[in-house]
């Protein structure tokens, strides 16, 4: 993953543009503190693309909220984030996924989002889709 | 058949028998009928129940859903969010069946009266959390081995009651809002002199550090630390947005548990399903609690006149079950 250069950082939350795939690369902290800057970030980087890929290596925490915003950019909760009316309709990847948030992921059931990917670190795998619980794809 | 008389388009009754005929009498034409339908039916039963339901649905048992009910939720914020995963997996997405029908026995036998406690107020509570879900719900109770007060109470928490195929209202039931009142817990564990303390003033990030400072403490790690860590957070900023704010945080460690207490003097909560409501994508209030609940084995919330608590507990480093079993108390 290219990275360019920061979108937002306050020294807590660190997010840097992505240029290959075009996305972000989320580190530090998310709480309702830095939840403002996390939002400005997705709405511009998601806006007017189909496909955009996060990259969570680097993230330490992220709460409900922030892991919703995260997951609300594929448009899946009718929001539209540049998606001009096709909701739903963007594919969100993560990649580098940190074990807790996949955890969260699961307590809560958004790993069967429409749309959402985890690019889960298997070495030499494609990326696979989150799917749901009888194994299908879901992009 | 309807197991009708509920409000919205939840339907919970309970249905008591005597003997195994009875059980089978009111289980099989309720999921027969689903399965004729097309609603998809799940049955979280004893084993022994699940045994004969297979047989007295004969063809048709391939087609039913189970579970064995000690390992569907293993708490009650858990047994919710498992009801509202299976609606929303099979009945809340377009082309899917309109309805879902469970057959939903709880565990009541070796449990400690808290445990009872709070199952009971969770089959109360259902009434309300999951009024939105398409779900028909019935919830055998054997009177051969329960108590005439688990009985009692179940004609309390459950607005209709089945026998056989016959389905009418419960005279007892109490509106969830007013048994919650009526049944507001025991007293919290006090803190002992030796707890840890930290004034929170609404820094969440110092929150995260003290607390993790605290699990590094008693033992745990990796995580199971990081859940910890995640669920005192959630619970600080829930309480962050209250008024008056702050809170004293007070950690202490009792055999097999670490316990983390709010207390919020001035404060107050009313909501008596807080925390119970599965979060959605659609922001909800105290979708964090809820968050908190299901990582916690209790989460207990007080009000009164001195302000508002709410009190967590945690596997302590000495719980084996998770090294048995990974992803028993998490999905893996």
């Amino acid at each position: 993953m290219t990275s360019s250069y920061a979108v937002y950082d306050d020294g807590v939350l660190r997010i840097t543009s992505t240029t290959n795939p075009p996305g972000l690369a989320i580190s530090g902290e998310i709480d309702e503190s830095t939840y403002p800057g996390l939002l400005s970030a997705l709405q511009r980087s998601a806006d007017g693309r189909v496909e955009i890929h996060f990259s969570l290596g680097g993230l330490k925490y992220c709460d409900l909220a922030g892991l919703r915003a995260i997951v609300c950019a594929t448009g899946a909760d009718g929001s539209d984030l540049g998606l001009n009316g096709r909701h739903g309709e963007r594919r969100v990847v993560l990649h580098e996924v940190p074990a807790q948030i996949i955890t969260v992921l699961r307590i809560v059931g958004w790993d069967t989002t429409p749309g959402l990917t985890l690019d889960m670190p298997s070495p030499g795998a494609e990326p696979r889709p989150a799917g749901n619980m009888h194994g299908s794809a879901v992009v | 058949m309807s197991t009708g008389a509920t409000t919205g388009t939840f339907q919970h009754s309970v249905c008591v028998y005597d003997d195994d005929r009875q059980f089978l009498e009111a289980a099989v034409p309720f999921l027969e009928e689903g399965l004729a339908l097309g609603e998809p039916a799940l049955a979280v039963t004893t084993p022994a129940n699940l045994e004969l339901m297979s047989a007295g649905l004969g063809k048709r048992a391939g087609e039913l859903d189970y579970a064995e009910s000690a390992f569907f939720g293993r708490r009650p914020a858990q047994r919710i969010a498992a009801f509202y995963r299976y609606w929303k997996t099979h009945a809340a997405v377009p082309g899917s069946a309109p309805r879902v029908r469970i057959l939903a026995e709880p565990v009541w036998a070796g449990r400690s009266a808290r445990e009872i406690a709070a199952w009971t107020r969770m089959e109360s509570a259902l009434n309300v959390v999951l009024a939105p879900a398409s779900i028909s719900m019935i919830c055998p109770y054997d009177a051969r081995t329960l108590g005439s007060d688990i009985v009692a109470d179940a004609l309390c928490t459950h607005p209709a009651v089945t026998t056989g195929e016959r389905s009418s209202p419960s005279g007892p039931y109490v509106d969830p809002a007013a048994f919650a009142r009526s049944h507001p817990g025991g007293p919290l564990a006090a803190p002992p002199a030796d707890a840890a303390s930290f004034a929170f003033d609404g820094d969440l990030r110092a929150l995260r550090r003290f607390i993790a400072g605290r699990a590094a403490e008693y033992g745990v790690a990796g995580d199971r630390a990081d859940m910890l860590v995640l669920a005192v957070s959630e619970a600080g900023a829930y309480l962050k947005r209250r008024p008056p704010g702050g809170a004293v945080l007070r950690t202490w460690e009792q055999p097999g548990a670490i316990v983390c207490d709010f207390r919020q003097p001035g404060g107050s909560i009313d909501d008596p399903f807080l925390g119970l409501r599965p979060a959605e994508l659609e922001p909800g209030d105290g979708d964090g609690l809820w968050l908190t609940n299901q990582i916690c084995d209790w989460m207990e919330i007080r009000s009164g006149a001195d302000g508002c608590a709410v009190q967590l507990q945690v596997p302590s480093r000495h719980d084996q079950e998770m090294v048995a079993q990974p992803g028993i108390r998490y999905p893996a």
